[in-house]
């Protein structure tokens, strides 16, 4: 995706923001009858200025793509990442198991929920080595005491 | 006299320079990671002050924040990466200069111009700070209104590459501070019927997702790919005669650093370019910059270290973030039950004064641990990414749910950590975004106070000058640009 196309999808992202939090202002903000600028008048300034300035980025990107212009991505001396076609989803691998990490807390303890996602995340990095397994588990034993005896943190 | 006795006392206690050190170390460690940013690093160290007193707290971030700045040079140095953006300009002279074998020089410089540099900022914060708050507490709803949103403005016209677009994003945050209860009215605004959502949204597990989780979501491709050798270096001395050749460079890019500091937005990378500029274009031999001329070096590391005494000006004296690291910074105050503003100054002198000479106090440790450890500090580089993502998503969880002792603060900051990594993707700049999260309720609070005393007329707020001076630069901060940007398309 080049910047204008950016531009365009950041653009109608936001428009279709600013119309949903137009409409939904009436339903989860009530009426304030006893302030001058009431609840309402801060979020919904917000939505309009959202959608208008939203417009001008899409109207000026589309004028832009139009006349033919082509903002090139590439800066100056900045090293092109080649990441190999397994490591493209580690991103969204690494999202997923910190959701998950997120939903066994309450449910296993936070300690043991832990110890799965991170061995899950270096699984998914391949990583081989033992001795980075040991290393991890052990800095994670570390920051658990820390939190655990010296801050006093209750982890469930 | 007897005050500030008092207050070097009080802060000289072994628990407060072994924290101020503890957070020196980790801003070294975490600048040096390429990748991972002093912002970051304030971000993830947050929760370890919620179990300590306000100042040692402070001082622990500060010395990420200041050590992080500085040891984003370390790489940049040694393999041409700058550990963070603010290290950029130093990569220009630094790395040549490891290629011919002075790697050890280099480094050195760059230690001595950040402490100058930072020692340089915490003394104009300790000068200036108290006379700009004295100024500040005449100032009522109006001006504070005023002075929010020029901040917001000038932070969205500097971030990034459009001001609408920083100005989208400045609306999102705004946007995020509406969710919860009104703080005039006290009328539920979109909390969809969630309990969590009626104090509105935390700040800290909103930062630590948009700098923190949507960073690490978008190097976790990159883990497996190669890291560049560290040129191995011998300890050359680097003579204090030979700096002191270079004060000119030295004192203006103080001077550089720490103006480009106060101003709200823009931040170290800025400053450091700035300041190597003007060292090149002072310089009697221009060409040498850019092919390992140690002033290149002294400009540009001197700059981005004054950034950060300057940039607490504006958060300690009006309660305004300059930055995002200072954003957090204000987060962790909120935590503390501290405001910053103004008011500070009155109510909390002796606090104020010990974080002032605190950061006096960090550069000059900042100098020590760089001369005994720069060798260890270096191998940080050889820190495999693949071990390093999951602690850091560990410190993340711990922190977002440590504020509260609630799994909904884990799951606020994945929610944000998406959309940090959705919207970078986008090349929408989240700067705007976390300052207007922050600034959002004074704003809003401010604004609505005015209004209600002018029975909702908006000509009060062009009626002090102040605001009426703050109000137009930050109009002409947004029509400018946009004018520029029509006159350009037409004549295309």
């Amino acid at each position: 995706m080049d910047k204008i196309q950016k531009n365009i999808t950041g653009s109608i992202i936001f428009i279709i923001l600013g119309i949903t939090i137009w409409l939904l202002i009436p339903i989860y903000v009530p009426e304030d009858t006893v302030t001058v600028m009431g609840a309402s008048f801060f979020p919904r300034f917000i939505s309009i200025a959202m959608i208008v300035f939203s417009t001008i980025l899409l109207v000026t990107s589309i004028i832009q793509l139009k006349k033919g212009a082509f903002i090139k991505e590439d800066i100056p001396g900045k090293k092109q990442e080649k990441v190999s076609n397994r490591d493209r989803f580690n991103g969204i691998g690494i999202f997923i198991i910190s959701v998950l990490y997120m939903l066994m807390i309450n449910r296993i303890g936070f300690l043991i929920s832990t110890y799965i996602a991170v061995t899950s995340m270096l699984i998914l990095f391949r990583e081989r080595k033992i001795i980075n397994y040991v290393i991890v588990y052990s800095i994670i034993l570390i920051v658990y005491y820390v939190f655990t005896h010296l801050l006093l943190v209750q982890f469930p | 006299m007897n005050t500030i006795l008092e207050i070097i006392g009080n802060l000289f206690t072994l628990q407060n320079l072994l924290i101020l050190n503890l957070g020196l170390a980790t801003g070294i460690i975490i600048g040096s990671l390429p990748g991972l940013t002093a912002t970051m690093g304030v971000a993830l160290l947050l929760p370890l002050t919620f179990g300590l007193d306000s100042v040692p707290g402070m001082l622990l971030l500060l010395g990420v924040y200041c050590g992080g700045i500085y040891g984003g040079s370390i790489t940049g140095i040694l393999i041409k990466t700058p550990g963070t953006p603010s290290a950029a300009a130093t990569v220009l002279d630094g790395y040549p200069m490891a290629e011919k074998g002075e790697a050890s020089r280099a480094l050195d410089m760059a230690l001595i111009a950040s402490v100058i540099g930072g020692l340089f900022s915490a003394f104009v914060l300790m000068f200036i700070a108290p006379i700009i708050a004295q100024f500040a507490l005449k100032f009522g709803p109006i001006e504070y209104f005023a002075i929010a949103v020029f901040g917001l403005t000038i932070i969205s016209g500097i971030s990034g590459d459009s001001v609408i677009k920083g100005l989208i994003m400045g609306l999102l945050g705004l946007l995020v501070t509406t969710i919860g209860l009104d703080p005039v009215g006290g009328i539920d605004r979109f909390t969809f019927d969630i309990i969590q959502l009626a104090s509105g949204i935390n700040i800290i597990p909103a930062m630590i997702g948009l700098f923190a989780i949507a960073e690490i979501i978008r190097k976790a491709k990159t883990v497996n790919m190669p890291v560049d050798e560290a040129i191995k270096f011998q300890k050359k001395k680097l003579p204090f005669k030979e700096v002191l050749l270079y004060w000119k460079t030295l004192l203006r890019s103080s001077m550089i650093g720490t103006f480009i500091g106060a101003i709200p937005g823009t931040g170290s990378a800025i400053a450091s370019f700035i300041s190597y500029n003007e060292a090149k274009r002072n310089s009697k031999d221009p060409s040498s910059f850019g092919k390992g001329n140690i002033e290149g070096i002294a400009a540009s590391e001197c700059a981005n270290n004054a950034v950060t005494g300057a940039a607490l000006i504006p958060l300690l004296t009006l309660g305004i973030p300059g930055d995002p690291t200072t954003a957090i910074l204000i987060g962790a105050l909120i935590m503390q039950g501290i405001i910053a503003g103004p008011l500070l100054f009155v109510e909390e002198r002796q606090w104020v004064y010990s974080i002032m000479i605190g950061l006096v106090l960090l550069n000059i440790f900042m100098l020590i641990q760089g001369k005994l450890f720069i060798k260890a500090f270096a191998n940080v580089v050889k820190v495999p990414t693949k071990i390093l993502l999951p602690i850091l998503i560990v410190l993340c969880v711990i922190g977002s749910f440590a504020v509260h002792n609630t799994v909904f603060d884990v799951l606020l900051m994945l929610v944000f950590g998406l959309i940090g990594y959705v919207l970078l993707k986008l090349d929408f700049p989240l700067t705007p975004m976390v300052i207007a999260i922050v600034l959002g309720p004074l704003a809003e609070n401010n604004m609505r106070r005015a209004l209600i005393m002018s029975q909702g007329d908006f000509r009060i707020f062009f009626t002090k000058p102040i605001s009426a001076i703050f109000l137009t630069i930050s109009i002409l901060v947004i029509l400018v640009p946009m004018i520029r940007n029509i006159l350009k398309l037409r004549d295309k």
